[in-house]
């Protein structure tokens, strides 16, 4: 089956095009999100050295356990275009399985983001300590909240795919989970190079 | 079980709100039960309550905003008679702690329960119809917007019963409204109140950007858009990029009062300030959201009513633009009295006046496009002449507060009061009632009488000046803002002018209910036969009043700035086509009613910490979408039979109307190329209804 | 209507005749407009850039006004003899006029705003023969307490000053944000915890102003005023050791029991302070829970280091 899609590719591959209606205004919403997450790298940036007495980025931070997060949902990018070339080719399992895979990864990084969430918490540096510790928690914790709705909506296109198979509506929104799930890579770009590096920086050089 | 929440929550020590309480529910209650008498609920159910259809949208929109107008306006009375009666030393009727929820009540909902709700329905009903769609690009997003505000509308309301509602004023200043300072229900009710409408605004906004760029007619180009579909464009785009600031700010302010973090609070390193200016990165976009749009209806209006094009319109794109731009660009223009350097409040205060240039174009070329006209005093054009005197007002005790060493001295007062409800009232309420004046006959088919709307519009103008004139001497006089009491015997003597303002508005109000009512009585006398009552130039007087669910039977083609006008002259409107083709649109849907339920208990639990239903609500919003995303059948099909049917009928009104000799009369219009010396003779225009 | 328009020409101006200016004065309470009437250089200042920018504008008022009123009677639809140009829409030259009108105006007022800005920035002080008296304001729920550090003296809602004396008030707040101001005397500015910001004064006239929190703080809030005294400097001193001779030491437990919410506070004269108080109060912000300890202040802190801190400079 999956190499005899169900329906007509050329419609499928015609939905999946980034110059729909739908797929701009998904844009759109890319867009306030885009300052959505501004505003709380602004409140990270302004409350970054507001440690009240309280731990500072080198006292809690581990470059070794964000290294693998950071690759994890790197590679989930990856996992993510291979599930769009397979979309492009018809291959319905084969997006199903890239899909997975990039659950998987995407599983991983959120499972690591809370251990060292609940670490953090347990070494006395909880949201509650500090002016930086609580930008700190919204801005990561907000990135993560974003990154589980792209799991719960993966998870609704590896049903929807295995139900109906792969339609134009269905390649459509494949077109825009792509979209949301390359932006949040976008993002924790941004947090490392934010949040951990110069925190972890800091602490090496003191 | 139920979190902070007890049955102290309904115990009122003011019987000022007891009575408030009365009134509301007991009008809640005959409401529920003349539509069960009547068996309304049905049709509300199948025909608004399930409808992704935008016109009947922007009705509930305006419905909404109506409502609001009322409690906001009662709130402001409240306020102008506490000042008015209690003298110098006084106590007056109302507690401190009561008059501080009506201050912070008004505000809150005039801007996001009276003004917004109002312009997105203005912008629902006519967008669509201007740019020559059958609907916005996301009809099921659009309901679920509108069905979020009345959602987050309801936490307002019942905020007055159960618990109260915020005493922090309507920009919700940290610390004051954190947890230590504001440990009552009311910062959060606002909190949610707020979220939830500025998440249905930021949906709309997506939706409008990609209705205007995606959805427009074939030959409508950006540059041949009307002004009003220029301004909203604008807006949508503001939305889109402002919302967001809103959104986190109280989010976190939000965190900082339930699970303890140390964003804005004044301890532990949070940053007070940082929340005062997240606000106003939104909050001042948000001024110009509220009223570019409303500019956009005065560049219809001007133009319709006084048959002409209107003067300078790449001039007025560019300013509309221009405006938006800056508007990003002059937040701290709120707070020059933080302490910041010379140099940087210099800038923003450059920056803010820098906006008076585009404004000041726009009201000259409305000026200019009455120039030589033939102007029409309907009620629209009434109101855009208030407006245009009104307004010039405000924007000049705007630019004296843009100068930092005069704020220094007026910030704060009652002088900044003063200004900013003569830039709103006149720049947005006016706009909207005139925009509600102008599309009113498109939308219900009959227009709106004219006796009790001059009465509306003398009220409200006159009103006005009786209830701001003294505010502006009182800020000049030295009063702050938001007092409760105070100890200055001169103060009283403009205060009861104020309130006799107030009063001369309120018959305004009135009237304006009575008209509606009035014309309701007379629809069939005031009825709109020809969808063109006012000789209009844009693409939603093409079609009947009011428009069929599809709008558009044939998707008209777009060859001149003034569509419509320029299909009369080249007597190519109305046309027919050889065959009608089926029409797809999409189903009625639940799902937003379903969703904004959810958002309201939602609301509701957050607030009194009851946390297991608020995490039922996320679960079944999410579980309410995944399974809709299940749902391939959203589109049914209006048979071509049906619409032939539609626009038979719709003929038959033109010719009774006999519109098509009054077409044939209007000889010569031109287009971009018509040199500017060829003027044509007054035009004869389509009338409507009864014989005058 | 041409019936009514006489008797209202002649009767008009009689009217305006038997009504003096000083009616209008005392009707309109026209000498309470304190914004007008100022009592020290900087608020004259503000009004002068208020009455400057005012007639500006005008400029802008009376041709929109004009214009509006005339073409909207002029070229109404009933007088159909009026030159009627449909299609007219555009003409460059007029369009020049129009941006370039405000452009020159709004340009004039940028210069105004810049020069204006940094004469009447808090932070300047104010040239004078005599030397600044330098004052600490904490605004607390609701009221205001003024440290005199340069004599040991602390009084609640009451501002005294020597006439033509700068005075340099630093100020925090003990609680939520206020927003310090005599209108008479000009600028008002922010007061917020853990932060300091500055503001320069001067009397040039003797008198009494009223002071006021401008910043709405809560329930108290429109009590929260002070008297501001513009004394002579033989009666500054004589005001002087009225409050030393009170005998009441603002020590620590004076402090916390002032700081708890009051309102309506009349005057409290303290005859000696604690040294570092105010940078005290802003350090337990930024590093405590915003509440002064019963033990002593520590002397290591200076109000300029605390104040390094926080947002304000």
């Amino acid at each position: 089956m999956a190499s005899s899609p169900s329906y007509d590719l050329n419609r499928v591959r015609a939905a999946a095009r980034a110059d729909t209606e739908v797929n701009f205004g998904f844009w759109a919403y890319l867009m306030s999100d885009v300052v959505l997450f501004s505003m709380l790298f602004l409140a990270y940036v302004n409350l970054s050295q507001r440690f009240a007495g309280g731990p500072t980025p080198a006292d809690i931070f581990s470059l070794h356990g964000v290294f693998l997060e950071t690759m994890a949902l790197l590679a989930s990018s990856l996992t993510f275009g291979l599930a769009m070339v397979s979309l492009h080719q018809g291959r319905k399992n084969h997006i199903i399985g890239w899909l997975l895979a990039t659950a998987v990864l995407g599983i991983y990084f959120l499972w690591h983001e809370v251990s060292e969430f609940v670490h953090i918490i347990h070494e006395g540096a909880s949201f509650t300590r500090s002016g930086f510790l609580s930008a700190y928690f919204g801005l990561v914790g907000t990135h993560g909240a974003h990154v589980f709705f792209g799991l719960i909506w993966i998870a609704t296109m590896v049903a929807q795919l295995a139900i109906k198979g792969l339609t134009p509506p269905i390649a459509s929104r494949l077109a825009r989970l792509s979209l949301f799930w390359h932006f949040l890579d976008l993002v924790w770009i941004c947090v490392f190079s934010t949040v951990y590096l110069p925190g972890i920086l800091a602490g090496g050089s003191s | 079980m139920f979190g902070k929440l007890t049955l102290d929550a309904l115990y009122h020590y003011d019987p000022i709100i007891v009575f408030a309480n009365v009134i509301m529910v007991g009008a809640g209650v005959l409401v529920v039960a003349l539509l069960t008498y009547f068996r309304k609920w049905g049709y509300l159910y199948r025909e608004w309550f399930t409808t992704v259809d935008h016109k009947k949208i922007g009705v509930v929109y305006i419905v909404i905003a109506l409502i609001f107008l009322l409690r906001g306006f009662i709130d402001a009375a409240m306020v102008r008679g506490q000042q008015a009666t209690v003298g110098a030393g006084g106590e007056g009727y109302l507690s401190a702690a009561h008059f501080a929820e009506l201050f912070t009540g008004h505000g809150t909902m005039m801007i996001f329960f009276m003004a917004m709700p109002f312009l997105v329905g203005l912008m629902n009903i006519a967008i669509p119809l201007q740019i020559g769609a059958r609907d916005v690009s996301f009809p099921l997003l659009n309901a679920v917007s509108v069905w979020l505000t009345a959602a987050a509308g309801a936490l307002v309301m019942i905020s007055l019963l159960i618990g109260s509602f915020s005493e922090a004023g309507w920009s919700g200043y940290t610390p004051f409204s954190g947890l230590e300072h504001s440990p009552g229900p009311g910062v959060d009710y606002w909190i949610w109140a707020l979220q939830i409408s500025g998440i249905s605004t930021t949906l709309t906004g997506v939706n409008f950007v990609t209705t205007i760029l995606k959805k427009r007619a074939p030959g409508m180009t950006l540059m041949r858009m009307p002004m009003f579909t220029w301004t909203v464009l604008c807006t949508s785009i503001l939305i889109v990029v402002s919302f967001p600031a809103l959104t986190v700010a109280l989010a976190l302010l939000a965190l900082d009062r339930s699970v303890g973090t140390h964003f804005f609070t004044s301890i532990m390193g949070g940053d007070q300030m940082m929340y005062i200016n997240m606000f106003w990165l939104w909050g001042h976009p948000e001024v110009y959201i509220l009223v570019l749009p409303a500019f956009g209806i005065f560049s219809e209006v001007v133009t319709t009513y006084c048959n002409k094009r209107l003067f300078g319109y790449t001039s007025m794109v560019w300013a509309t633009m221009a405006i938006a731009f800056l508007s990003f660009g002059v937040w701290v223009h709120h707070f020059y009295t933080m302490g910041q350097d010379p140099l940087r409040n210099s800038i923003f205060g450059i920056a803010t006046m820098v906006i008076a240039i585009p404004t000041g174009v726009k009201i000259y070329d409305w000026i200019w496009t009455m120039f030589r006209g033939r102007i029409e005093y309907k009620l629209p054009m009434l109101w855009t002449l208030g407006f245009l005197i009104t307004f010039v007002m405000g924007g000049m005790s705007g630019v004296l507060l843009a100068i930092p060493g005069a704020d220094y001295k007026m910030h704060n007062s009652l002088f900044l009061v003063a200004h900013f409800h003569n830039v709103l009232i006149p720049g947005t309420m006016f706009g909207l009632l005139a925009g509600f004046y102008y599309w009113w006959p498109k939308v219900f088919g009959f227009r709106l009488d004219e006796k009790w709307g001059r009465h509306s519009f003398w009220g409200w103008l006159v009103g006005f000046y009786v209830a701001f004139v003294p505010l502006y001497m009182l800020g000049i006089m030295g009063m702050p803002r938001r007092m409760v009491t105070y100890d200055n015997p001169t103060w009283q003597f403009w205060l009861v002018i104020a309130a006799i303002g107030a009063i001369i508005v309120a018959y305004g109000i009135f009237a304006m209910f009575m008209q509606i009512y009035v014309s309701w009585r007379d629809r069939e006398k005031n009825a709109d036969l020809t969808g063109d009552p006012w000789g209009g130039r844009t693409l939603e007087w093409a079609i009947p009043s009011p428009p069929p669910e599809y709008n558009f039977a044939v998707v008209p083609e777009v060859r001149d700035r003034d569509a419509f006008m320029e299909m009369k002259v080249n007597n190519r409107a109305y046309e027919r086509p050889a065959k009608y083709e089926d029409i797809h649109m999409p189903k009625s849907t639940p799902l937003p009613i379903v969703v904004a339920a959810l958002s309201f208990f939602f609301g509701f639990a957050y607030v009194w910490h009851i946390w297991w239903l608020a995490g039922l609500c996320v679960l079944g919003t999410v579980a309410a979408v995944i399974a809709r995303s299940f749902n391939d059948e959203t589109e049914f099909v209006i048979p071509a039979s049906e619409v032939q049917a539609d626009e038979d009928a719709f003929h038959a009104r033109l010719k009774q109307a006999d519109v098509f000799t009054h077409i044939d009369g209007i000889q010569e219009f031109g287009d971009e190329r018509t040199p500017a010396g060829a003027f044509v003779e007054p035009t004869t225009r389509a009338t409507s209804g009864a014989p005058s | 209507m041409r019936r009514l328009r006489v008797p209202l020409i002649v009767v008009l101006p009689l009217l305006l005749s038997a009504c003096s200016a000083q009616w209008f004065i005392d009707t309109f309470y026209l000498n309470e407009l304190v914004t007008f009437f100022t009592a020290g250089p900087i608020a004259a200042y503000q009004r002068n850039v208020m009455l400057f920018t005012f007639t500006v504008m005008l400029f802008v008022l009376v041709p929109v006004v004009g214009f509006t009123l005339w073409f909207a009677w002029h070229y109404r639809a009933a007088n159909q003899k009026n030159t009627y140009t449909p299609n007219w829409h555009h003409s460059t030259l007029l369009e020049v006029f129009l941006w370039g009108g405000p452009v020159a105006i709004i340009i004039i007022l940028a210069l105004m705003t810049v020069v204006s800005t940094y004469d009447l920035d808090p932070y300047k002080p104010i040239e004078s023969e005599n030397e600044p008296i330098r004052v600490q304001a904490i605004a607390m729920d609701w009221k205001w307490l003024f440290i005199y550090p340069d004599y040991d003296v602390a009084v609640v809602s009451e501002l005294a000053m020597p006439v033509d004396t700068p005075l340099q008030i630093d100020l925090t707040s003990a609680s939520v944000m206020n927003a310090f101001m005599i209108p008479r005397l000009g600028s008002q500015i922010m007061a917020m915890s853990g932060m300091r910001t500055r503001l320069h004064l001067m009397a040039s006239e003797r008198g009494e102003f009223f002071g006021k929190n401008y910043q709405y703080s809560g329930d108290g809030f429109a009590n929260m005023r002070f008297q501001a005294l513009s004394l002579s400097q033989q009666d500054f001193d004589a005001w002087l050791a009225k409050v030393r001779g009170s005998g009441r030491a603002l020590d620590l437990d004076a402090y916390r029991a002032l700081v708890e919410p009051s309102k309506k506070v009349d005057p409290i004269y303290y005859s000696s302070v604690p040294d570092g108080l105010f940078g005290y109060v802003m350090h337990r912000f930024q590093v405590g829970d915003g509440k002064v300890p019963p033990d002593a202040v520590p002397s290591d802190l200076t109000a300029d280091d605390v104040a390094q801190h926080g947002h304000a400079h």
